[in-house]
């Protein structure tokens, strides 16, 4: 991690963090700050893709196969939304068995993600390590404030979750395919048929892993919120958020276990898809590619721009920046909390809390709002596996509808992906992709400025964040870390 | 019995980048004792350490950057890369040494030595290695059938 300064200029100071994001993906941010606060925030995300132009003129069943390539941690995700695009462009309706197999393997998916952003991401900014990779390098001064004790049973924590990712991993690979690249999920359903036996080694994991996120990751996350409960405070941005919706739950697509629905200065409605639009005018995209829905999106990048400073779209819904992940999820849908959630909201912070809400505008939406949210999500969608899934599958049914490509035709799929809103855009021509456009999660939280000059959801969540240290910007990376860039 | 991984990295798709799994695909075909294990790691993700648990051994064969001529054939071990900073960036984002530190975390991490190849070009695409890597591949393999014998030797005196 390199830290740059330079030099002040009216009592403010520039500092640069690059990279700022501990795997995947190559994230810089840029701050100004004064009196001791960001007053100002850039965040550029400095790698070109192009998987939208790779795609032109291939068959549009690679799309589900090559978009997983996006990232190694989620393509699991991509593989979900691109294939909802290809069901939806193929007019192809899924059977019950295909849809509960669909979520067997996301939904493992989803756990083995929100443990790796805790533990293997975020937590190295809240736990002292053994002076050994991956703990270090870090800052200077890294404001680590766990007693010693509960430091250590946190470093235990730490190594338990390297196998109790493991264990996800093998169920994803039960029914998906291997980790990074599954391939069990295509149109018209999955390819592996979940038998008996399968369905036995898939629930004996589970049980390992629910016990983990219950009894370890959940309250640990509370213990740590409670010691620093000032992050409670910080990182809250425009606090609008919005869901697509994920895991359905009926045939007909009317449930899903988290609801969609968008949340704007105050006001709940529903999502509207034809809100949806990307804007460039500070992304390295020529500025015909600005303000489109994804629909009619175009990819075309252009590196010279003048006052360009990101490879990432600004993606708007009704032109305002809005927060997608677990924290807009658990926002929108409104979830009981979990029990242990409760007893310790009211033990070590005295709030009495039943529903997620409850914790209030401002607590909910901050850095450690964040991962609260994340971890009462996880142990939400472990329970429907135990609850619902496993218990709607049906061993040796098929979980596969065959369809045609047609010659021409578009579809959409809207999904989450752990880290947030996930859109998959095709359009077809002679059998082929003529169009294909992505809208990741990550983008939606870490996007510049947009044609309307309004700062990306992380770059406003940013501004205000207290830097005691310049030499040390140790909480500017737990706010870009709590969204999971 | 102590076992050997041999382990090539690298995306095959960007020329000299893939030069340690298009050498294990070649070292693959050959006849080796059973306690040698080839492996394609292919790019390298964060979850590679559960594939280094549980061996004794563990040779990696990956590009290197030392300056010299592209096609130049370096051995390092565990030592050469923990005292040199500079060689802890890697192309496929979490480094070796993070993997190895992870295993001996989860149980115990094996002994490491790396083969490294010189590279011309790793950043175009194209399946093919360039021709400056191409003329010293053979050369690249034998040092590796070398090292493998080598480690093979000192589970022996072990």
């Amino acid at each position: 991690m390199s830290k740059s300064k330079a030099p002040a200029k009216d009592g403010k100071l520039k500092i640069a963090i690059d990279p700022v994001s501990r795997i995947e993906g190559h994230l810089k941010a840029e701050v100004t700050v004064k009196d001791g606060k960001v007053v100002d925030a850039w965040l550029s995300g400095g790698m070109y893709r192009g998987f939208e132009n790779i795609l032109v003129g291939r068959d549009p069943r690679d799309a589900a196969q090559l978009t997983q390539r996006l990232c190694g941690v989620c393509p699991t995700a991509h593989s979900t939304a691109s294939c909802l695009a290809l069901d939806d462009a193929c007019d192809v309706k899924l059977t019950t068995n295909g849809r509960v197999t669909r979520n067997l393997i996301f939904g493992a998916n989803y756990l083995q993600s929100h443990i790796l952003h805790f533990y293997h991401l975020a937590a190295l900014d809240f736990v002292r390590g053994p002076g050994k990779a991956p703990f270090v390098p870090r800052f200077d001064h890294p404001d680590l404030r766990l007693d010693e004790k509960t430091n250590a049973v946190a470093v235990d924590q730490y190594i338990k979750a390297l196998e109790v990712r493991r264990v996800c991993h093998e169920m994803v690979a039960l029914f998906g395919g291997k980790m990074p690249h599954i391939s069990g999920q295509v149109v018209g359903g999955t390819t592996e048929i979940p038998t008996k036996e399968k369905l036995a080694e898939y629930a004996s994991r589970f049980k390992e892993v629910r016990k983990f996120i219950a009894e370890t990751y959940l309250p640990t996350v509370y213990l740590i919120g409670s010691v620093y409960k000032d992050l409670f405070s910080i990182g809250g941005g425009y606090k609008n958020c919005m869901s697509y919706g994920v895991f359905p739950m009926d045939d007909e697509g009317e449930n899903v276990l988290l609801k969609s629905g968008v949340y704007i200065e105050g006001k709940d409605s529903k999502f509207d898809p034809a809100l949806i639009k990307e804007y460039v005018k500070y992304s390295w995209f020529k500025d015909s590619c600005s303000d489109l829905h994804p629909s009619e999106g175009k990819t075309i990048p252009d590196i010279h721009k003048e006052g360009a400073y990101s490879f990432v779209k600004a993606s708007r819904y009704n032109k305002k920046p809005v927060e997608v992940g677990p924290l807009a999820r658990m926002w929108i849908h409104n979830p009981e909390l979990s029990d242990i959630g409760k007893k310790q909201l009211k033990d070590l912070y005295g709030i009495k809390a039943v529903k997620f809400r409850d914790l209030g505008e401002d607590m909910a939406f901050s850095l450690m709002g964040r991962h609260v949210a994340r971890a009462e999500e996880a142990l939400i969608v472990a329970d429907a596996i135990n609850d619902t899934w496993l218990k709607d599958v049906k061993p040796g049914e098929d979980t596969f509808v065959e369809s045609k490509i047609p010659a021409t035709g578009e579809g959409i799929g809207f999904t989450e992906a752990p880290r947030g809103s996930l859109l998959h855009y095709v359009n077809i021509k002679d059998s082929k992709v003529a169009n294909y456009q992505l809208m990741p999660a990550t983008l939606w939280n870490t996007n510049p400025r947009d044609d309307m000059g309004q700062r990306g959801p992380v770059e406003e969540a940013l501004i205000g964040c207290p830097v005691p240290d310049t030499g040390s910007p140790v909480d500017i990376s737990r706010i870009i870390r709590s969204f999971d860039p | 019995m102590k076992k050997l991984l041999v382990l090539g990295v690298g995306n095959i798709l960007l020329m000299d980048e893939g030069v340690g799994v298009h050498a294990i695909q070649a070292l693959q075909k050959e006849e080796w004792p059973e306690n040698v294990h080839m492996v394609d790691g292919g790019t390298f993700t964060q979850d590679i350490f559960h594939v280094l648990e549980g061996y004794d051994g563990l040779l990696v064969l990956d590009i290197v950057h030392a300056d010299k001529e592209p096609g130049s054939v370096y051995i390092f071990d565990e030592d050469d890369l923990v005292k040199n900073d500079s060689q802890r960036l890697s192309l496929h984002d979490i480094d070796l040494l993070d993997s190895l530190e992870m295993a001996e975390a989860v149980g115990k991490r094996p002994r490491m030595r790396v083969i490294g190849m010189e590279p011309k070009s790793y950043t175009e695409w194209s399946l093919e290695l360039t021709p400056e890597v191409q003329k010293t591949f053979p050369h690249f393999l034998d040092v590796a059938r070398k090292e493998v014998n080598r480690f093979l030797e000192e589970f022996k005196e072990d």
